[in-house]
């Protein structure tokens, strides 16, 4: 049976008056509601400061394997070793871009919007850099037409 | 140091420093390249893994930046600019597939061994690049 508009006022009555009552004793001092703030903004920040160490880490990785470019005559157990480091520089990449995925509701927030965005393009860089070192060492060496270049550039 | 460039790469720039997201190309590549020594800009990735004329990718800009590809002859202090590509915004592309990164090199040999080149210089002001056709029956 539908309320009648009497029990509907007494409804909206009881919200008000919970609401009166909820909000009295939960009365929050200015010092309260400021550590409140404080401590959010301290949260933001720090999510910042690991973003920020986490994107130096990997532009310092980044300059690393562009300066590995230009080692010249590698040994066998050298190229295995960079093989490996490639190979470890795939699932790194994987677990960075896990991290920026799980970073897309903060990032609809509006929070560490700019900080979010360069982790992403440090990653497309650290990415770019392994994929250089793998054509560098394994995969241009192969191609003929290229190192064709390569000699005919050394006798000019 | 002397700079030239291709065709390619001409064309490039000229068509995005209209362009509003990359209106610092050509500064950047000012910046980057003029008043330099080949020691200074023999950095980034060494394509050909050949110290003495090494094929260059290079990111300019930081993060999200340009992708510029150069060849530096280093004997003849002559540095050759192959191509920049943006990496973000409408223009933007991912990295150049090994086949775009041969067809590049054979251009530039190709370019140097006809002398169909352009030598690049910028204002006084060094704000703007001069792209000067070299004459082909002029060697370099």
């Amino acid at each position: 049976m539908e309320a009648t508009i009497s029990e509907k006022i007494v409804g909206v009555v009881n919200v008000v008056r919970d609401a009166s009552y909820y909000e009295k004793t939960h009365i929050q001092s200015l010092a309260e509601q400021e550590e409140i703030i404080n401590n959010f903004l301290d949260s933001i920040n720090g999510f910042k400061k690991e973003l920020q160490r986490t994107i130096s880490e990997i532009e310092f990785l980044t300059g690393k394997f562009e300066e590995l470019t230009w080692y010249t005559g590698l040994s066998e157990n050298e190229l295995k070793a960079l093989n490996e480091l490639i190979a470890s520089s795939k699932d790194l990449r994987s677990v960075l871009i896990k991290k920026y995925v799980s970073y897309n509701e903060i990032r609809r927030q509006g929070i560490a919007k700019t900080e979010i965005i360069c982790f992403k393009h440090s990653i497309d860089d650290f990415t770019e850099a392994y994929k250089d070192l793998e054509s560098v060492f394994f995969f241009l060496p192969q191609n003929k037409e290229f190192q064709d270049i390569t000699n005919k550039l050394s006798d000019l | 140091m002397d700079v030239y460039c291709i065709q390619e790469f001409k064309s490039i720039v000229e068509k995005l420093k209209k362009n509003k997201p990359y209106n610092e190309i050509e500064q950047d590549t000012i910046d980057y390249f003029f008043g330099k020594t080949i020691a200074e800009i023999s950095s980034g990735a060494n394509l050909n893994n050949n110290p003495s004329s090494p094929y260059i990718k290079k990111r300019l800009s930081g993060r999200g930046g340009f992708r510029v590809y150069y060849l530096l002859l280093v004997k003849d202090d002559k540095t050759y600019l192959i191509y920049i590509h943006p990496k973000t915004g409408p223009e933007g592309s991912p990295n150049l597939t090994e086949t775009a990164k041969t067809e590049f090199y054979k251009k530039v040999l190709q370019a140097i061994e006809s002398n169909d080149l352009y030598k690049l210089s910028c204002n006084a002001k060094k704000t703007e690049l001069i792209f000067e056709k070299v004459e082909k029956s002029v060697k370099k």
